[in-house]
C-alpha cells in the first residue's frame, strides 16, 4: 500500500500526463506501474483513497490490483456489471458523486469490509482501444469538496495513460516469456544435436534424426572403441514435451560414457536402466536398442530392451526380427539384460523408432512390413544416399511427420575404413601410411609434397609417377585452399595416404563448405587462360578421383587412386 | 626467394628456380609482369624450375597475354623436364615459344 500524500499537486492535466509518462516508462513491471499511477492519481486529485480494478478473464470478475489510502482492498473482487464501477465500465463514462450512499448502484460491502466509510467517489473505465479492462475510483476528496471538472478532466488523462502502460507491461510480459521459452527450447535442442553423433564415413554406418518438434523424444549414436568394435544405440523416450526431451539427454549421455567402457550390451542396459529407474519420475520410460559390431568377424552382440525389432537383411535377400525379450528401461530397476549374437556377414542391419513404421502414406500406415520392403528396395544404394532415397520415397521428406523419426543402419559389406582399424590386424587390401594435418596456407605446400615423395617412393613408384603425384595432390590442395577455404590461409586439412594394393590412396579432407562441382570442374583447354587447369592435372594424372559424400557441414572429403604403371 | 632479372642487348631475361606453387605463384606473376612493363621481349629461364603447377602456369599464360597485348615476345628457355611435362598435360607447349638455347644472349 502506497499511502497518498497530500504535499504538492498538479492541477494540469498535461503537466499530469507527463509526471505519469516518466512513471510508465520508468518499468515493464505491470503491478509496480499500476500502484505508482494510482498514487498519482489520488495526489493529484487530493483525494483520501483510491483504487484500480482489472477485469480477470477467468474469474468474470473485477480484481482489485492497487489500492491507496488508509486501507487497503488489493484482491478484493467486485462481480462484473455491479456496483459504481461496473456502471462506469457499462455506460464507458466517468461516474462522479458527493455521496457514494446516495447512489443506487452503490455496493457498500468493501466499506463495511474495511471499516473505511465512502463519501465523495470519482471512477473512470479503463479501456484499450475498445476494450474494457477496468476502472479506477478515487475516494474521497481531502478539502471535503465534491470532485469538479478539473478532477474530471485529470482523471481522464491518467485513466487513458494508466490503461496504455497497462497493455504495454502485459504485452512485455509476455514477449519476456515467449522469448524465454523460445531460448530455452534453442538451447535444448542445440544441447541434444550436439548428442547426435557426427557422421562418420569411415565407419559403415549412418544415422538420421528428425524431430517432429524442435527437440526430440529419440536419439541414435555409434562411435569406435580403441579395440575396433563399433558401439551403436538407437532409443525412444516415452511422452513428449521437455521431460522427455531431459531423459533423451541423460540417456544419450550415459549411453555414450559407459559406451566406451565395455563390450557387453546387456550389461550396459542393466547399468542404465538402474539409474534411470532409480532417478527418473515415475511413468516415464525409454525403449532402447545397443550393440556392438566387431567388424573382424562381423558379429553382432545386441540387446533389445523394449523397443520395435531390429530387422537384419541377408545376402539371399531375407529378413529377420531381432523383437525385445526384456521390457523398457526405467520401469524394474533389477532386471538383468542378455545379449544376443547376430551374425553379420555381408547383413545389414537396420534399427528404427517408431516414427518411422507409424508414418502414414495416405491413411495407411507404413507398419514393420513396409519398413522392410524399404530397406529391401534401397539395399543396393550406398549407405550415404539411402537415408535420403528412402525419405523421398515416403514423402517423408516433404512432409513434416508427426512424431520423431529416427533410424540407424549398418551395412557389413563395407567394412570400416583401415585407419579407424587396430593395427595388429592381418594384412588388409589397403594399410594407413600416415595422416598429414596441416593449416590451409600455401606455405605448408611444400612440406606436404616433401612427405608425400618419401611415401611415394617407398611404394616404389617410378620417378616421373612421382612427380605426377606431387601435382595431383598439390593441385588438390591447393582447390581446398582457394575454394574450401576461400584463400584465407586459414583452415585444417588432413592429408592421409593410404597403401593399397600396386598403388597408393590419397584422403584429403577439409572443414570446409562443400565444394561445388562447378567450382573445381576441368577447364576447356581450347581456352588459353590462366587459372583452372589443375583438376584438369588431377584426372590427367590419377586412376580414380571422387568426392565421398559427407553430411552437410562436415567439409569435403577427396579420394584420389593412383596406381603403379608396371601394375596396371 | 626472388627472381632475378638481367638487361642486355634490348632484352631482359629472368630466371626461374625452385618450386612454384600456390604460395610462389603470386610473386612471379607480380616479377613477370613488371619485367613487361619495361617494353622488352623477355626470355624467362627455367632450367633450375624443379616443381610447377597451375598456379605457376597461369602465372606465365598471364604474362603470356600481356606480352602479346604490348606486341612483346614472350620465351621459355631451356624447361625442365618437369615444366615441359606440365606443359604438356595442360596442352600448352604448343602455345609458348620454347627454346633450348638462350641463342646470342649470354649472361
Amino acid at each position: 500500500m502506497i499511502p497518498s500524500s497530500d504535499s504538492t499537486s498538479i492541477t494540469d492535466p498535461l503537466a499530469f500526463a507527463a509526471t505519469l509518462s516518466g512513471d510508465l516508462a520508468a518499468s515493464s513491471d505491470i503491478n509496480y506501474t499500476i500502484r505508482r499511477v494510482l498514487g498519482e492519481m489520488v495526489k493529484a486529485l487530493k483525494a483520501q483513497a483510491g483504487a484500480l480494478f482489472l477485469y480477470d478473464e477467468e474469474e468474470k470478475n473485477l480484481i482489485c490490483r492497487a489500492s491507496v489510502g488508509p486501507v487497503s482492498i488489493e484482491g478484493q473482487s467486485i462481480p462484473f456489471g455491479e456496483g459504481l464501477v461496473g456502471s462506469a465500465i457499462a455506460r464507458d463514462r466517468i461516474i462522479s458523486t458527493h455521496d457514494a450512499y446516495r447512489e443506487k448502484d452503490f455496493h457498500n460491502a468493501m466499506d463495511q469490509n474495511t471499516g473505511f466509510v465512502t463519501a465523495s467517489l470519482i471512477c473512470a473505465p479503463l479501456r484499450i482501444g475498445d476494450k474494457a479492462i477496468g476502472a479506477v475510483e478515487i475516494l474521497n476528496k481531502v478539502d471535503g469538496y465534491p470532485f469538479g471538472q478539473q478532477d474530471e478532466d485529470l482523471l481522464k488523462v491518467a485513466a487513458s495513460s494508466a490503461a496504455l502502460a497497462i497493455s504495454h507491461a502485459r504485452a512485455t510480459t509476455q514477449l519476456v516469456e515467449q522469448e524465454s521459452l523460445k531460448r530455452e527450447i534453442e538451447l535444448a535442442s542445440a544441447i541434444q544435436r550436439s548428442l547426435l553423433p557426427r557422421e562418420h564415413p569411415d565407419l559403415p554406418l549412418r544415422g538420421f534424426n528428425r524431430a517432429a518438434r524442435q527437440i526430440s523424444g529419440d536419439f541414435y549414436d555409434y562411435f569406435q572403441l580403441p579395440g575396433g568394435k563399433i558401439a551403436f544405440a538407437l532409443g525412444d523416450v516415452s511422452g513428449k514435451g521437455m521431460n522427455a526431451a531431459l531423459l533423451t539427454a541423460k540417456t544419450a549421455s550415459i549411453f555414450r560414457c559407459i559406451g566406451k567402457a565395455m563390450t557387453d550390451p546387456g550389461r550396459l542396459l542393466t547399468i542404465l536402466n538402474r539409474e534411470i529407474a532409480e532417478t527418473q519420475t515415475q511413468g516415464m520410460f525409454v525403449t532402447m536398442i545397443a550393440g556392438y559390431y566387431d567388424p573382424k568377424d562381423q558379429q553382432i552382440l545386441i540387446a533389445n530392451a523394449g523397443h520395435l525389432p531390429a530387422l537384419v537383411l541377408r545376402a539371399d535377400g531375407s529378413i529377420q526380427r531381432y523383437e525385445a525379450d526384456t521390457p523398457p528401461l526405467g520401469i524394474m530397476p533389477e532386471i538383468r539384460f542378455t545379449p544376443r549374437t547376430i551374425d553379420m556377414s555381408n547383413a545389414q542391419l537396420l534399427i528404427f523408432s517408431d516414427g518411422l513404421n507409424e508414418w502414414k502414406q495416405g491413411d495407411q500406415e507404413l507398419g514393420i512390413e513396409g519398413v522392410e520392403k524399404l530397406f529391401i528396395k534401397y539395399k543396393d544404394t550406398s549407405l550415404a544416399n539411402r537415408i535420403s532415397l528412402m525419405m523421398a520415397d515416403t514423402g517423408m521428406d516433404k512432409n513434416q511427420a508427426d512424431d520423431d523419426v529416427t533410424l540407424l543402419m549398418l551395412d557389413a559389406a563395407l567394412s570400416p575404413s583401415p585407419h579407424l582399424l587396430p593395427s595388429q590386424k592381418p594384412l588388409a587390401p589397403t594399410q594407413q601410411i600416415v595422416d598429414l594435418r596441416l593449416n590451409a596456407d600455401p606455405s605448408n605446400l611444400k612440406l606436404a609434397r616433401g612427405l608425400l615423395k618419401a611415401t611415394a617412393e617407398a611404394q616404389d613408384f617410378s620417378e616421373e609417377e612421382i612427380d605426377d603425384i606431387l601435382l595431383a595432390v598439390t593441385e588438390a590442395l591447393e582447390n581446398v585452399m582457394v575454394h574450401a577455404y576461400e584463400k584465407k590461409g586459414e583452415g585444417e586439412i588432413i592429408l592421409s595416404l593410404s597403401r593399397i594394393e600396386n598403388g597408393l590412396k590419397v584422403h584429403i579432407r577439409d572443414f570446409g563448405p562443400k565444394v561445388t562441382p562447378e567450382q573445381v570442374k576441368p577447364r576447356d583447354l581450347s581456352q588459353i587462360r590462366p587459372g583452372g587447369l589443375g583438376t584438369h592435372f588431377i584426372e590427367q594424372i590419377m586412376d580414380k578421383v571422387e568426392f565421398l559424400p559427407l553430411s552437410e557441414g562436415e567439409g569435403n572429403l577427396l579420394e584420389m587412386i593412383k596406381m603403379r604403371k608396371e601394375a596396371s | 626467394m626472388n627472381y632475378p632479372i638481367e638487361e642486355k642487348e634490348e632484352m631482359l631475361v629472368i630466371r626461374l628456380n625452385g618450386e612454384i606453387d600456390l604460395e610462389k605463384a603470386p610473386l612471379l606473376r607480380e616479377a613477370l609482369l613488371e619485367a613487361l612493363d619495361r617494353g622488352y621481349p623477355l626470355l624467362v629461364e627455367m632450367s633450375k624450375v624443379v616443381y610447377i603447377d597451375s598456379s605457376g602456369i597461369a602465372s606465365l599464360v598471364e604474362a603470356l597475354q600481356n606480352a602479346r597485348k604490348k606486341n612483346l615476345e614472350l620465351t621459355l628457355i631451356s624447361p625442365s623436364p618437369r615444366v615441359r611435362r606440365v606443359l604438356e598435360l595442360a596442352r600448352l607447349d604448343k602455345v609458348f615459344t620454347i627454346r633450348t638455347e638462350m641463342g646470342n644472349f649470354t649472361p
